[in-house]
């Protein structure tokens, strides 16, 4: 038995060295949402934009990353909302996957506004939510539903429906 | 024992920092055209689970498999808190919550593959080991969802509900060759096309071979001149084929399987002759189509086709009989359509039917042949009312109609309260009931003493179950999940004795389960993964003793890391099983196994290599046989190896 105990001792040794390349889900998307905000054509009214994080979530400490960060001449807000919250305040919502199919009533009451919204995994077609972050093969990659931001009044950029896995 | 597993368990929890404290760089300044390349540790364990069940569900993922170095269905549910598996060199059999007795979970626990029922419809029985219909390298995750799932499942879904779900096609996106090499000379081949169609159709595809040469093996028992001083030669070969295709396009999905397993036998079950032919054949195959869809007004539908096939050829060479050869047939088709609506006010209401066809259920052996079938109707309803924010009740009922077992109320009601967003306390009360298998009712192979005679009179067994659960998010990617049960049983069916010396199934008694786990989860933003559990369970037979094959401690635990390169992990799994009773009601010492895998993807272009040492310290160790051995126990693997090359283009 105490040799299980020594195998334990060596594991010490793997672990001292645990820096490893892939980036933690979670971070990634965090850091993914940032770009989004970035590369989002904004209305010219909107001062700071507002990510306002819908619900039950996983991001852990990943989103204290990108919460302040400048995206040119604005700055990215992070809030955590829940759903009896008004969202007019918010310029983009972030929804994780159960709320993503459970949340119907909240996207049909931000459908028509310049709401940004994202969520994680095969993205729901019929909830209108517009872009969906998948991971596929260890890459995080993502899914835009280019008609319905067309339908909220929001542009978002070439270099985003360029690097989408799939535009609908 | 325990108090060794304790003092690991301790040491290794003040490893934990050590990989937390890992620094993040900012990826904010990074361009997305480089984010979109970079790999990414999934913390989908962790995630919500997809299985809609009012218990502790536990979940091993495609990560898992990989980093312990899984082979079969039986090795994944092994390592799950409060299961453990044991085996009697042909086939393995499950155990957990107080029921261990080998066969007792034969047709009382549920195995769905992407929510299609994949038992067979003579034994009711699910594989676990080679025979089973899945090669593990298809396999995306794993769940299992202890106790009763009767409401949405129906029969079968008595002590638990294993889902397995397989991978996307997409997220193959190659076709990969793999190549295994272990333990006495074993070999298997696979291949598998995975990859997402122009037209949006995802495509996967898989064949794979299996071989075993066979060794010999030494049994005390039969340590006769007779009998070859003990020694089977070569009696334990195994041969397997498998194929899996899917194909999902829109709301469509479209699956078949088909599993062939050839596995000889060298204990000499049923009184065989010792060192002679006795070999299982079993082939399983299953196909299904599935139409998701949504209409306007919220109304989700899913509609379920599938038909399946079973056959079972064993034969043996017997004393008195010569060659006994048998030729079991069964066949069935299906129907479910399930309505999901959410849109009530505080409502989630689900609504089903099912129809299944059991039109061929037939045994073929040297004493008998007979015909049998079984039409089963079933209609079920579900509601998960939201009172406020922390409350939630969940009530629903199944009731299901086997023509030739009568009719039976399943009524299950959950509570579920979130004091705050990070803990749930669930507390449920459900009933299941389970149909006699074919096999129990119907199979004879004699009249004389020992054989099983029929059963026509045999009916349904049932259940009734508590259950308190409590899960808490310490953090995000650190949860402990906790769990009161208690089960009863009635009219629990058993093999029994009867005056003559033949032997019969009957709805024998009732008995009793109770226990407690508890399990801690944690992911570490470098990748790293641990898993621990610790299961105490007890109970009392339909006999009113104490359990055969019931260990009353259970431990567990799962660690797996990335190591200093960048692709490579390692994986270190302990698993404790305490003392158990054999048949004969002799207690088996228990035993500690460790196992160590060392897997590294993308060594050389796209080769990914993995090694495992299994029962690395060459632990001693036996298994409760069931009654159809001589034997009352059996001696386990040492240590043993597997080596595993995959190779992607």
């Amino acid at each position: 038995m105490r040799r299980l105990a020594h195998i334990v001792l060596l594991w010490l040794a793997a672990l001292s060295g645990v820096w490893a390349d892939p980036v933690p889900e979670y971070h990634m998307k965090a850091t993914y949402l940032y770009n989004f905000a970035l590369y989002t054509e904004w209305p010219e009214t909107v001062d700071n934009i507002r990510l306002c994080i819908l619900g039950e979530h996983h991001f852990g400490d990943a989103l204290q990353a990108i919460n302040g960060k400048a995206l040119s001449e604005r700055r990215l807000e992070v809030r955590q909302v829940a759903a009896q919250d008004s969202l007019a305040e918010c310029q983009m919502v972030f929804l994780g996957e159960r709320e993503a199919r459970t949340s119907r009533k909240i996207l049909e009451r931000i459908s028509n506004l310049p709401v940004l919204t994202v969520t994680e995994g095969p993205l729901p077609l019929y909830s209108g939510i517009m872009v969906s972050m998948v991971v596929e093969n260890n890459r995080l990659g993502f899914y835009i539903n280019a008609s319905a931001a067309r339908h909220a009044g929001l542009n978002v950029s070439s270099k985003l429906l360029k690097l989408a896995r799939r535009v609908y | 024992m325990r108090e060794h597993l304790q003092k690991i368990v301790a040491s290794l929890l003040w490893l934990l920092p050590v990989v937390a404290g890992a620094q993040m760089r900012d990826l904010t300044e990074v361009s997305l055209e480089d984010l979109v390349q970079m790999e990414v540790v999934s913390a989908s364990r962790l995630a919500q689970q997809v299985s809609d069940a009012h218990s502790a569900v536990v979940v091993v993922t495609a990560q898992d498999i990989k980093d312990h170095g899984y082979r079969t269905l039986a090795e994944i549910l092994a390592s799950m808190r409060g299961l453990y598996v044991s085996s009697d060199l042909a086939y393995d059999y499950l155990g957990g919550r107080g029921f261990g007795n080998p066969g007792d979970w034969a047709g009382r626990l549920l195995v769905l593959i992407d929510g299609h029922a994949s038992n067979d419809n003579l034994y009711n029985y699910s594989y676990l080991n080679h025979a089973g219909l899945l090669d593990v390298e298809l396999i995306d995750r794993v769940e299992y969802a202890p106790g009763t799932g009767s409401v949405l499942y129906g029969n079968n879904a008595y002590f638990g509900v294993i889902n397995i779900f397989t991978k996307k096609g997409g997220a193959i996106s190659a076709t990969r060759f793999g190549a295994d090499v272990f333990e006495h000379g074993g070999r298997k081949g696979s291949v598998m096309y995975g990859r997402q169609l122009e037209n949006g159709a995802d495509v996967l595809f898989s064949a794979s071979l299996l071989g075993a040469p066979g060794q010999d093996i030494y049994f005390p028992e039969f340590d006769t001149p007779a009998d070859n001083h003990g020694v089977a030669e070569n009696q334990d070969k195994k041969h397997a084929r498998r194929l899996f295709g899917k194909l999902q396009l829109g709301g469509w999905q479209f699956e078949a399987a088909y599993a062939e397993a050839r596995t000889r036998i060298p204990n000499a079950p049923f009184g065989g002759v010792f060192n002679a032919f006795s070999q299982y054949w079993d082939t399983n195959a299953f196909v299904n189509a599935r139409y998701d869809t949504e209409w306007r007004g919220g109304l989700k539908s899913s509609t379920h086709v599938y038909s399946g096939y079973y056959r079972d050829r064993s034969a043996g060479v017997y004393p008195v009989t010569g060659l006994w050869q048998e030729n079991n047939r069964g066949q069935w088709w299906g129907m479910d359509q399930k309505l999901a609506y959410a849109d009530f006010r505080n409502h989630r209401v689900v609504l089903g039917a099912e129809y299944r066809n059991d039109f061929r259920m037939d045994f073929d052996t040297p004493f008998a042949v007979s015909t049998h079938g079984r039409r089963t109707a079933s209609l079920y309803a579900q509601d998960e009312i939201t009172l406020d924010a922390a409350w939630i009740v969940n009530i629903g009922a199944r009731y299901d109609h086997g023509s030739d077992v009568g009719g039976n109320l399943s009524p299950r009601v959950a509570l579920t309260w979130m004091p705050d967003p990070r803990t749930t306390v669930r507390a449920s009360y459900s009933t299941a009931f389970r149909m006699p298998a074919a096999f129990e009712k119907y199979y004879a192979d004699g009249d004389a003493a020992g054989a099983q005679v029929a059963n026509r009179h045999l009916g349904a067994e049932k259940i009734v179950t508590t259950e308190v659960v409590l899960k808490h998010h310490v953090q995000s990617d650190f949860v402990v999940t906790g769990t009161v049960y208690r089960y009863r049983t009635h009219d629990l069916i058993a093999t029994v004795e009867r005056a003559d010396g033949t032997f019969q199934n009957a709805n024998a008694g009732d008995s009793r389960a109770n226990g407690a786990e508890i399990e801690l989860e944690k992911i570490w933003a470098t990748g790293a993964r641990l898993r621990a559990s610790h299961a105490w369970q007890g109970g009392e037979s339909w006999r009113g003793l104490s359990p055969i094959n019931a260990p009353r401690h259970l431990a567990k635990l799962n660690l797996g890391v990335p190591l200093w390169g960048s692709g490579a992990r390692a994986g270190l799994e302990m698993q404790y099983v305490g003392p158990r009773l054999t048949t004969a009601r002799r207690e088996l010492g228990g035993y500690t196994l460790a196992n160590l895998t060392v897997s590294a993807d993308k060594v050389w272009r796209d080769l990914d290599v993995s090694v495992t040492v299994r029962n690395l310290f060459d632990r001693d160790y036996h298994a409760v046989a069931p009654n159809s051995l001589v034997m009352d126990s059996l001696e386990m693997e040492g240590r043993s190896g597997w080596v595993h090359l995959e190779y992607g283009f």
